[in-house]
């Protein structure tokens, strides 16, 4: 007992009346919150009887498929033994006993009105309820775990009712049960590696993997979570962990640019975003209404799109972005050229989509961006193609990067972001999105990136699997979220290889298996600690010995001044993914470019800059001198600006 | 088959006997339309998030759990309202059960007491109209009858967080002084609130 004679638990009830009647939180209108997630998530997702759905459940889930197995080979077993007793007995109705048996057994097992986390440890209703079917409920999902009974006729309607659902909340389109995606999924990335000839790590210990979920989506996930879809997707969408999945992932859409504006406005996007999460609402509108200008963040949506300096951002770097983002295109080689490496990028494609931007989004004097609603028509918009000769640019997004947009493609933006609801571009942009800020780099990569896994048939399906199921499940991206998380892909551990301790004796075959294996997700890399540009600069230039330590002084100035070397401070290590070797190029198709200063550009535009940075310069000048391999060289200067 | 009334009358907290809408008989009266979702919540909401602050979450925790407790009731397929009071306990229940789970995941120590004892004192606070908004409301109306000075100190605790020797300072008394003022106050709230949802009790 506390002060007074009373409880502290009956102290912090009053005391949480006092804080609320002197202005302090009230009960929020929860509602649109609980039903949005309700209507769009897969119901019912503790039901026993779906889990007998996966036929090949994830490994995660193996050890709760056996428990339904066997809980249900009791009830089965216990039903028949106590039937035989009662059928002995004089004027039994064995039916209602046998019935009546298995419901009982059903509600200790997890059925029942019982309250809804029986692992408590309060569980403690003192009798059981007596069941009965209510016809407003919705049966779940798919063949319902029903033991056989003498009841026949009962068990069979309620088979039938679970074919054929009636509930008005759900619709034709609506997503399969998570857990059986899930498996899914886990299933085709398994093939997509056999597939592929490679050989995945064993699987890294579910701490391990927490924390590496932890630091790319900077929330603390649950070890329980790691491998169970269901409660990571209830983890993802709480409130806090929701915000700082919206604040990783904005930084992702907008190639790390939105960390360089203004922290209250981006946070008004980060809020919508995470809502968005929390909530399962339908991103496509949110895209929507920020590319139509109806949402009220439409204009700080264009500015986090188009935030940092020139070299960075600005309207390149916006095109750049959304045409990622909600059409799944890549447009780093086309501003320049057509596509060589590809093959199905234009030049002209860019500048159309570039000149649609600069007409529907207008940037005014205090560089806050605005959609123009209306039909206005803007100042031409003039390229260069790779002869010299000038064009004018068509003001339209291309037919060929949207499929439903027919064939003159959408020439306003209103149109454009209609078009884009529910629309397979904008999920796989949204998928393959999600799958970077996982895991480093998009499901489906590109020919042109240093990094990107092997295309395949496979990969194909499981890219179109997870892009039909956001669609399904109505743009609910916590879902996808979990799925992208609970796949084999992300409990993989780091190859011995690639540790930091076997740097120096691995050999290149052993390294160049390894890093085919990271590739195509069948890897991890070792923890990568993301360092700013100017300790990246330090360190190129400590390894080149044009540097001793972070003063920045020369080292023979150093000896020079008078103090011994003993004064001088032991350098930090360099970082563990810092290139000391390399054989090859970072990406092969530099060989066709002949030489060096061009190369380095290309792979600034592959880093998503729009010029190289002075920085990079200044490391790259400072390498030459020094003699770096050329190979070696390009490497470094990749590791400089990769994002 | 166990007489569905017979199991009612054991666990008058629990209350979770089904009654099937458009089967109901006359045992139990108290039986109502059974509510929609946006019904149920709108019905229950506050109480789960007053009872969840009750129980020491901080208001973001206790937005969280307040969903997670209503989706995790309506996804169950074998939910059944029987009456405002049952779904209300059952709720509640729910609701506390998530938060021990989730200071399990969280390897977070805090001791909380026994649900029935949390019911009792639900009950008799906030539980009259099962959403806490009646006994807020009397809180408010009762804070009008202290002194000045009572309201300045805890004023001064609850909005502003001030430390009890801040608020000793502010009225020019010791700490100790200002504990025995709030302790005063806080009493003389209770019997005033107590008073109030007796007299709506019986209007």
């Amino acid at each position: 007992m506390s002060e007074n004679n009373h409880t502290a638990e009956e102290e912090r009830a009053f005391n949480a009346m006092l804080d609320e009647a002197f202005g302090g939180s009230r009960p929020p209108d929860l509602s649109n919150q609980i039903l949005a997630r309700f209507y769009n998530a897969a119901p019912d997702s503790d039901s026993t009887a779906k889990r007998v759905h996966q036929h090949k459940p994830s490994r995660g889930n193996r050890s709760r498929s056996k428990q339904v197995t066997v809980v249900a080979a009791t009830i089965t077993a216990l039903a028949a033994m106590v039937a035989g007793v009662i059928a002995l007995q004089p004027d039994h109705d064995i039916t209602d006993s046998v019935t009546e048996l298995v419901e009982n057994a059903e509600h200790e097992t997890g059925g029942g009105n019982q309250p809804a986390i029986a692992d408590a440890g309060h569980n403690s209703q003192s009798a059981k309820p007596e069941k009965k079917k209510n016809p407003k409920r919705k049966p779940p999902k798919g063949i319902p775990m029903i033991v056989q009974t003498p009841d026949s006729e009962r068990t069979g309607s309620e088979l039938e009712q679970g074919v054929v659902p009636d509930s008005p909340t759900v619709d034709e389109n609506e997503a399969a049960e998570l857990a059986l995606v899930s498996a899914q999924v886990g299933e085709e990335l398994q093939g997509y590696w056999e597939a592929v000839g490679i050989n995945p790590t064993s699987e890294a210990t579910a701490e391990q993997t927490a924390a590496r979920l932890a630091s790319a989506l900077g929330m603390k996930v649950s070890v329980d979570a790691v491998s169970d879809v269901d409660q990571l997707q209830a983890e993802l969408s709480q409130s806090l962990n929701a915000e700082a999945i919206a604040r990783r992932w904005l930084r992702q859409i907008t190639d790390q640019r939105s960390g360089r504006m203004d922290a209250k406005v981006r946070d008004q996007l980060v809020s919508e975003i995470a809502s968005c999460i929390q909530t399962g609402s339908s991103f496509d509108k949110t895209v929507a209404g920020w590319l139509n200008g109806e949402s009220n963040n439409a204009g700080t949506f264009f500015s986090a799109l188009a935030a940092g300096p020139r070299s960075v951002g600005g309207e390149h770097g916006m095109a750049r972005s959304l045409a990622a983002l909600t059409l799944n295109v890549d447009i780093r080689c086309t501003r320049c050229h057509d596509s060589y490496i590809e093959g199905n990028g234009k030049q002209s494609d860019y500048w159309n989509f570039f000149a649609f931007l600069k007409r529907g989004v207008q940037e005014n004097a205090d560089g806050q961006f605005q959609v123009d609603r209306g039909d206005n028509s803007s100042d031409p918009v003039f390229y260069e193609l790779s002869d010299g000769r000038q064009r004018v640019a068509d003001a339209r997004v291309s037919s060929d990067w949207i499929s439903e947009s027919g064939s003159d493609g959408y020439r306003r933006i209103k149109e454009f972001s209609k078009g884009l609801e529910g629309s397979p571009e904008l999920a796989s942009g949204i998928v393959n999105s999600l799958w970077q800020l996982v895991h480093g780099q998009p499901l489906r990569g590109r020919v042109v990136d240093p990094i990107s896994a092997p295309h395949n048939e496979a990969l194909q399906r499981l890219e179109a699997q997870l892009t039909e199921d956001l669609i399904d499940s109505r743009f609910n991206v916590a879902r996808t979220l979990a799925l992208i998380v609970a796949s084999p892909a992300t409990r993989r551990a780091v190859p011995e290889t690639l540790l930091p301790e076997n740097l120096w004796v691995a050999n290149q075959e052993d390294t160049n298996a390894a890093m085919n294996a990271v590739d195509a997700f069948a890897a991890a890399l070792p923890p990568r600690v993301s360092l700013p540009a100017s300790q990246r600069t330090d360190q190129v230039l400590r390894s080149i010995g044009a540097r001793i330590d972070s003063t920045g002084r020369e080292s023979l100035a150093q000896i020079g001044e008078g103090g011994s070397a003993s004064k001088v401070k032991k350098g930090k290590p360099l970082a563990a993914d810092f290139p000391m070797k390399a054989e090859l190029l970072p990406v092969q198709w530099l060989e066709l470019i002949g030489d060096r200063d061009s190369q380095i550009n290309h792979l600034g535009y592959l880093a998503g800059e729009n010029k190289v940075p002075t920085h990079v310069q200044e490391s790259v000048k400072a390498m030459k001198e020094a003699g770096v391999e050329s190979n070696l060289l390009l490497h470094r200067v990749w590791w400089l600006m990769k994002p | 088959m166990a007489s569905p009334q017979s199991s009612q009358s054991q666990t008058p907290d629990t209350g979770f006997d089904s009654i099937t809408p458009g089967h109901q008989d006359a045992s139990a009266c108290d039986a109502e339309v059974e509510l929609e979702p946006a019904e149920l919540i709108a019905r229950h909401q506050n109480g789960i998030w007053r009872y969840l602050r009750m129980l020491g979450c901080d208001a973001s925790t206790a937005d969280d759990l307040t969903q997670e407790t209503f989706l995790r009731v309506l996804r169950r397929d074998s939910f059944v309202q029987h009456s405002d009071a049952a779904t209300s306990s059952y709720l509640r229940r729910t609701a506390y059960n998530l938060l021990v789970s989730m200071h399990r995941k969280q390897r977070k120590v805090q001791t909380l007491c026994e649900p029935g004892l949390l019911d009792e004192i639900w009950d008799r606070w906030a539980g009259k109209d099962l959403s806490g908004d009646t006994a807020v409301e009397s809180l408010r109306k009762c804070l009008a009858t202290l002194t000045e000075r009572a309201q300045t100190a805890l004023r001064m605790r609850f909005a502003e967080q001030a430390s009890r020797v801040d608020i000793g300072e502010a009225l020019s008394i010791t700490d100790h002084g200002a504990r025995n003022l709030m302790q005063r106050a806080k009493q003389q709230l209770r019997r005033c609130v107590e008073e109030k949802l007796w007299q709506n009790n019986n209007e």
